[in-house]
């Protein structure tokens, strides 16, 4: 499930970041998204959803794993 | 030269005394051999690799090619931080397995770990190859960014060729002198004033000029639309093709994550998490190209043009009334960014040509001492090759930027074989390098002959998957196939096998 919906982003997220999703989607210059063509304001968004979705993914991984690697110190809060 | 720019390059040249000070400090503690000089003895923390593969966005590219593609060719430019947001993630996956393969195995270049995969040292040598063949250019572009500064900070007094000389003397001292973590330290305290710088001059320019970001694009949206626009402009100013963007923004992605200096960071990485983590914050560096961009858009209507685009920011900075101590804090912060890239690149091109070439795939022995002795030498070779390449070419430096992806995609393929894809045999990766990378400078060679206009490194790259996945799968995998004993047969399964486990964390 937690794959699965990572890879539905960054499938989106790749179409969105490419013709013809950001075609569509982003490409005008108007509304002015703090004082920047939404055409940027779209590319700077995905990047955003970007960041957020890894973290989101990479906090929730499962523990076990994480632990078998020696990566996460017992105790933490991860 | 006028007393403005002397402040300009009083500021500039203590800077460069300041890294090369800081460049060098680290270097006494790394353990003297070939493994504390490539790999840092494997202690990079958080910290340093945040900064280090941050300052890698912050190279000359960003500095003058990202305002510059701004300013001349408008929304094309707005496919760098279009890949970014997926660039690093292939990371996330590859690196932990790179990782504990290097644990294990004391893997130092992605190309040792590709050809111990499949026992074909030929491999490893095809790599270093592909590698120079992609840093070359990547190289030449920080040292024309650095050229393009120093010529304009004095005025013309000193020509793009001798600042570009002058500049990567520095870096080639302090590469010499201390290899990796030197790279981190400087990285560290040039990541922190690039930030400012860009921001600081983001804001600025377009209030100065225009009183305000969002009235500087209303200007610009009332006489030239289509610069703000995607796909953009081409260099001569016509609609650049949706095609050539999305291709860019895909290869970039895909080759990203593989470049041979950054794939190494899985094998000087303290711990998985660390790598986890920072691939985890790389989007947040990318944000800081959204000020480089403003920066161009800046020059859209600026009174006077530059001799080349990219050289758009300096220009109006030097042709405004700002204070010379900030035009020469930016003159340094885009050396340092030039120069941070420039010497991770450099440093990761000698070492692999040596270890991978020499050692590998030539099957060379040398002590620990004639390897780093031999990887200095390189270094100075990689770097005069490069500037020859620099002073020879006069186009922007995105594009070569761009050219440089083209061989490095190359290895994607091989990587997920060697971590992934048990069936995959030494032999189909091999020819599979080899087609990708015979395609791609085909088609860099002659862009005409592209039956649609996508990246040069994507038709390689289709021909490099086919190849690979055709002849692995034609090889049987039955006993006596080869000519092999059915027992060697075996023993090369059970190395597979084993392989792959270790990469998964499954065996240790």
């Amino acid at each position: 499930m937690r794959n699965l919906l990572f890879t539905i982003f960054v499938v989106a997220c790749l179409g969105a970041l490419i013709w013809p999703g950001y075609d569509w989607f982003g490409n005008r210059i108007e509304p002015y998204v703090l004082g920047i063509p939404f055409s940027l304001a779209w590319v700077v968004a995905w990047v955003l959803a970007s960041f957020v979705a890894l973290w989101a993914y990479h906090s929730t991984a499962p523990r076990s794993a994480a632990e078998a690697d020696g990566d996460v110190p017992a105790g933490e809060d991860h | 030269m006028s007393s403005s720019s002397w402040t300009v390059v009083a500021v500039s040249a203590v800077y460069l005394v300041s890294c090369l000070a800081l460049g060098m400090m680290p270097g006494r503690k790394a353990s003297g051999t070939a493994e504390g000089y490539v790999a840092g003895d494997r202690t990079l923390g958080l910290l340093l690799m945040y900064f280090i593969t941050g300052a890698t966005i912050f190279s000359a590219f960003a500095f003058l090619g990202a305002p510059g593609w701004a300013y001349s060719r408008g929304a094309a430019g707005f496919y760098i931080l279009g890949y970014g947001a997926l660039g690093f993630l292939p990371f996330y996956f590859l690196g932990p397995r790179a990782a504990r393969l290097g644990r294990k195995y004391g893997f130092v270049t992605q190309a040792e770990m590709v050809a111990a995969r499949f026992q074909l040292p030929a491999i490893a040598g095809l790599m270093a190859l592909i590698s120079v063949l992609a840093f070359v250019p990547y190289l030449a572009l920080q040292m024309k960014g650095a050229g393009y500064i120093l010529s304009v900070a004095t005025g013309g007094v000193l020509p793009e060729a001798v600042g570009a000389a002058l500049v990567y003397g520095v870096v080639m001292l302090y590469v010499l002198k201390s290899g990796v973590l030197g790279v981190g330290w400087t990285n560290t305290f040039q990541g922190i004033i690039m930030m400012i710088l860009a921001w600081g001059l983001g804001l600025y320019l377009p209030n100065a000029l225009y009183g305000g970001v969002q009235p500087m694009f209303e200007r610009i949206a009332a006489s030239q639309p289509e610069l703000l626009l995607a796909p953009g402009l081409t260099s001569a100013g016509s609609p650049w093709h949706w095609g050539e963007y999305s291709s860019a923004v895909v290869a970039s992605i895909i080759g990203f994550s593989v470049w041979p200096h950054l794939f190494m960071k899985a094998f000087t990485a303290r711990d998985i998490r660390t790598i986890k983590r920072t691939v985890v914050l790389y989007p947040t560096f990318q944000i800081f190209l959204v000020p480089l961009y403003l920066i161009g858009f800046a020059g859209v209507f600026f009174f006077s043009k530059p001799e080349a685009a990219d050289q758009i920011l300096p220009h109006m900075l030097m042709n405004m009334n700002i204070s010379a101590l900030i035009v020469g804090l930016f003159c340094a912060g885009a050396l340092a960014a030039s120069m941070s890239s420039g010497d991770t690149m450099v440093h990761a091109a000698a070492s692999i040509t040596v270890r991978d070439g020499l050692i590998r795939a030539l099957g060379r022995t040398l002590s620990a001492e004639q390897e780093r002795r031999l990887i200095r030498v390189f270094v100075v070779l990689v770097l005069v090759l490069s500037y020859a390449v620099s002073v020879l070419y006069t186009g922007s430096l995105v594009q070569l930027l761009l050219y440089a992806y083209g061989p490095v995609v190359q290895f994607a393929p091989a990587i997920v074989a060697a971590l992934y894809w048990r069936r995959a045999t030494g032999k189909a990766v091999l020819a599979a390098l080899l087609v990708g990378a015979f395609v791609n400078v085909f088609f860099v060679v002659w862009p005409e002959l592209r039956p649609f206009p996508i990246h040069a490194g994507l038709y390689g790259l289709a021909g490099n998957v086919l190849v690979l996945i055709g002849v692995s799968v034609a090889a049987p995998a039955a006993p006596n196939s080869a000519g092999d004993s059915g027992q060697d047969n075996a023993h090369e399964r059970s190395h597979d096998e084993t392989f792959i486990a270790v990469a998964k964390g499954d065996v240790r």
